[in-house]
């Protein structure tokens, strides 16, 4: 057998080892202990490996098979003086020696060892939920167990993935492996520290936000809150006075007899029900309003990516638009033709006629007079004199069309003073009323 | 079956909740964690095209068949990311023979050939293969798919790379025999009673005038130096006029229920040893197949014996591929309307009755006409001409360059088979 495949029963069976680590610390076999945990699973998995290589080497040596047996008698004795149960010293020796007969000639995929890894981090979840039921043991250890065994899960996916059936007779180059290793250690290990940063900072400013709303939020739920929960109580309390008062509830609530502590209902002794919900009202709140406050970015952010035209609508456009275009009175058609216009006129800044006059049609566009594709100059030119009725603007863009046409269409070139008196035509059509 | 998404996303959830529940600052952060791994792989599958590529190149892209000719595959990561075993496939058919890849599987009549490659971050490799192409037609090499591993070692991505690279390999050419018809021919070949022209480009003397002679040629400034009417002579309008006319089979005949793969690539083969030959003679040539091109019954390749007219023909056979058969005894009797004198030379895989009637009328017709019959082991040239007072059916035909004892058993099995 190859090194690369015994490496790939090694590292299945490492997985193997912290799977069990995990069980023997959720049954209450083994103190959740980080250090005694870490050594278990690094024990356990040198262990198994070598109990593998001994199988493994069995073709070879009928030596090194025996030697597996004394090495079986090893791990339980070892069990017995770490768990203190024959018993369980004894099912922990066979679950090592079956873990080898089975493992070692199997052939393994990559969902297999995705398989004992999930495994082992429900495992260990569960024991921390037994932890946080019991107030027993340290999570803080169970916590860097659970960091071990991800950390051991990238590498342990790295050697599977290169240790899979490589095509027959191709040589690896063993150095640039290790190189290649390294420098995806590198990239692991930057991008594990990016987000542990990241985490943190975004953890961090959720915390801060958090404190900075608790008291606020706090008022406010009190304030609306405390009221209905005073009510609710008093209903309540209402309720349990009738209910002790009437012998059949009392008879079918306790059978027994009135010897229980609290039978009498009393909701006096406790906290009350708004020093129990306020908590979990004030997160509801300050939620609600990251919530609202987030979506209000959103769409602000939304709204902007809509390239709005440069000049306000009048109140009149909408008029306009219905009168030279009765299909395009919607806002959407608007939209679209000013994209289309924005597509189609793709303007150099260096040329400032060009760039002034494509100005303008956006100008144009906004008071609802947009530019058809097969329109020259000189129709658009007719089209607004027929809508507008204000002289002066109309004398704007004909100054404004006449500059763009001579500069377009002339042969002899344009003035600078015709290019200033462009600008100040434009501007002077953009403050116009 | 459990993949990496779907135990990331439950690991994530389930210790988020925990989070929730018990407010642990690092519970937060691993279970987060499982979802960044999900998001850096979603990140980084989809840019794997802009960051890794795959290029081809080859020293030679128009073969012989059994020519070497070797691929240099490179392979470029731009990204920080190394990628240890990459992956890169394609498949190429069956019958082009592949030296220097990791791995070549034969699967469905193609060949599947995967290299692997690593590559360091920023980094590229190049690799050379060696491609054997043993039959004619073109290998394309435009798709590969690599399988490169993630950042976290979680997933394999695959992607398709589109790659630029065709070798376009010619038919192969065997050992034709001289043939013996169609050399130069002196002028007055014409078969229409049309007036004969020699060939004006060059001039080859002047001779007295005579009645008939085409005013136009008279030479103006000899009739005054001589005092009588001179005419300019020309060179013989000599050129031999060779038309290679090639019968392909239907790829399957439903009637007879067979593949006719294997004769048709005899007579492109025999074809394209034909066109080489003529190449080597420098003699011009035409060729005509039965074949539908462009809207039109039968493919038909102007007349030329220079270099890229060469090419033009290897490479049109090279690419015969999904053609249209049409009717070869249609093509033929279109072909008795030619007014020019022409050798023709038939290639093919069956000489039955019609086929001989036609070739038999083109010889009545004064061509010379010589046929191939690919169906046999080593086909040879039959030269057929028309029977004195007889019909179509009653053809003598003669081997070429054998015996004359092989040719008078060919000519009596023919006859026998007519």
């Amino acid at each position: 057998m190859r090194w690369d495949q015994s490496l790939r029963w090694m590292l299945m069976l490492s997985l193997e080892a912290h799977l069990g680590v995990a069980l023997l610390v959720l049954l209450g076999f083994l103190s959740a202990d980080f250090g005694t945990m870490l050594a278990l699973a690094v024990g356990g998995s040198l262990l198994l490996a070598l109990g593998g290589w001994l199988y493994q080497g069995g073709g070879r040596s009928m030596v090194l098979v025996v030697m597996l047996y004394p090495l079986v008698a090893v791990v339980g004795l070892v069990s017995y003086l770490l768990v203190g149960s024959a018993l369980v010293a004894v099912v922990l020796a066979g679950l090592f020696y079956w873990r080898i007969m089975t493992v070692v000639p199997l052939q393994l995929y990559d969902y297999d060892y995705l398989r004992r890894f999930f495994s082992t981090a429900v495992v260990y979840g569960a024991t921390l939920a037994i932890m946080a039921f019991s107030d027993k043991g340290h999570t803080a250890d169970v916590f860097g167990m659970l960091a071990v065994l991800v950390g051991w899960y990238a590498l342990v996916g790295y050697g599977e993935y290169l240790t899979r059936e490589l095509p027959s007779g191709m040589s690896v180059d063993q150095r640039m492996l290790a190189r290649l290793t390294w420098q995806q250690a590198q990239v692991q290990l930057g991008l594990t520290a990016l987000y542990a940063l990241a985490g943190s900072l975004v953890l961090g400013v959720l915390w801060g936000v958090w404190l900075l709303l608790q008291d606020p939020a706090k008022a406010v739920a009190s304030y609306i809150f405390t009221p209905l929960f005073q009510l609710l109580e008093g209903g309540l309390a209402q309720l349990t006075e009738k209910t002790s008062q009437n012998k059949k509830v009392q008879d079918l609530l306790q059978p027994g007899g009135s010897d229980h502590p609290g039978a009498d209902g009393s909701l006096a002794d406790g906290p009350s029900l708004a020093t129990l919900a306020m908590p979990y009202i004030t997160g509801g709140l300050v939620l609600i309003a990251v919530l609202a406050i987030s979506w209000w970015i959103w769409k602000r952010r939304n709204m902007s990516q809509i390239d709005a035209p440069p000049a306000p609508v009048t109140t009149a456009a909408p008029a306009q638009v219905s009168v030279i275009h009765p299909a395009d009175t919607g806002s959407d058609g608007q939209s679209d033709q000013l994209r289309s216009l924005e597509t189609k006129w793709s303007v150099p800044k260096d040329d400032p006629v060009r760039h002034t006059y494509y100005l303008f049609l956006r100008y144009m566009a906004g008071q609802g007079l947009v530019i058809e594709p097969d329109e020259t100059s000189q129709e658009f030119l007719r089209r607004v004199r027929a809508v507008w009725t204000d002289a002066a603007r109309i004398l704007l863009a004909e100054s404004i069309t006449r500059v763009y046409e001579q500069h377009r269409y002339g042969q002899g070139g344009i003035k600078q003073e015709d290019i200033a008196q462009l600008l100040e035509d434009f501007h002077a059509l953009e403050s116009a009323p | 079956m459990m993949n990496t998404y779907t135990a990331f996303r439950l690991l994530g959830a389930l210790f988020l909740f925990y989070a929730l529940v018990s407010g642990s600052w690092f519970l937060w952060l691993f279970g987060g964690f499982f979802f960044f791994l999900l998001a850096v792989h979603r990140w980084w599958s989809p840019r794997i095209p802009h960051y890794v590529s795959v290029s081809l190149s080859a020293e030679m892209t128009r073969v012989m068949p059994h020519t070497p000719v070797e691929i240099r595959v490179t392979m470029q990561n731009r990204s920080w990311l190394p990628l240890a075993f990459a992956r890169v496939s394609f498949s190429l058919p069956e019958s082009v023979q592949v030296e220097g890849a990791d791995e070549v599987k034969w699967i469905n009549k193609r060949n599947y050939v995967q290299l692997v490659m690593q590559l360091p971050r920023r980094a590229q490799v190049e690799r050379t293969l060696t491609l054997i192409p043993q039959k004619r037609g073109v290998i394309w090499l435009t798709e590969m798919s690599t399988e490169i591993l993630g950042p976290y070692a979680t997933e394999v991505s695959r992607h398709d790379i589109q790659a630029e690279l065709s070798l376009l390999v010619y038919p192969e050419v065997q050992a034709v025999p001289p043939l013996s018809v169609g050399h130069t021919q002196p002028q007055g070949n014409r078969l229409s009673a049309q007036r004969l022209q020699d060939d004006v480009t060059f001039m080859r003397g002047i001779r007295p005038y005579a009645a008939g002679d085409r005013l136009k040629h008279i030479d103006w400034k000899a009739s005054a130096k001589t005092r009588e009417l001179q005419t300019r002579q020309f060179e013989y309008t000599a050129y031999a006029n060779w038309v290679i006319v090639g019968h392909i089979l239907p790829s399957y005949d439903a009637r007879t229920q067979t593949s006719n793969d294997t004769i048709n690539e005899k007579t492109i083969s025999l074809i394209a040893s034909l066109a080489t030959r003529c190449r080597r003679d420098n003699q011009m040539y035409e060729l005509l197949l039965n074949v539908k091109q462009r809207g039109k019954e039968w493919f038909h390749l102007a007349q030329g014996n220079s270099k890229a007219h060469h090419v033009q023909v290897m490479t049109h056979l090279a690419k015969l591929h999904q053609y249209l058969p049409t009717s070869f005894v249609v093509l033929l009797r279109r072909l008795t309307h030619s007014c020019e004198k022409s050798a023709w030379v038939i290639v093919t895989p069956r000489l039955d009755e019609e086929v001989l009637a036609e070739a038999g009328m083109l010889a009545r017709r004064g061509h010379a006409v010589i046929v191939f019959d690919t169906s046999e082991d080593n086909p040879m040239p039959r030269r057929i001409t028309p029977q004195m007072g007889g019909g179509a059916r009653q053809l003598a035909q003669e081997n070429m360059g054998t015996t004359p004892s092989i040719a008078r058993g060919l000519a009596h099995k023919e006859v026998r088979r007519i």
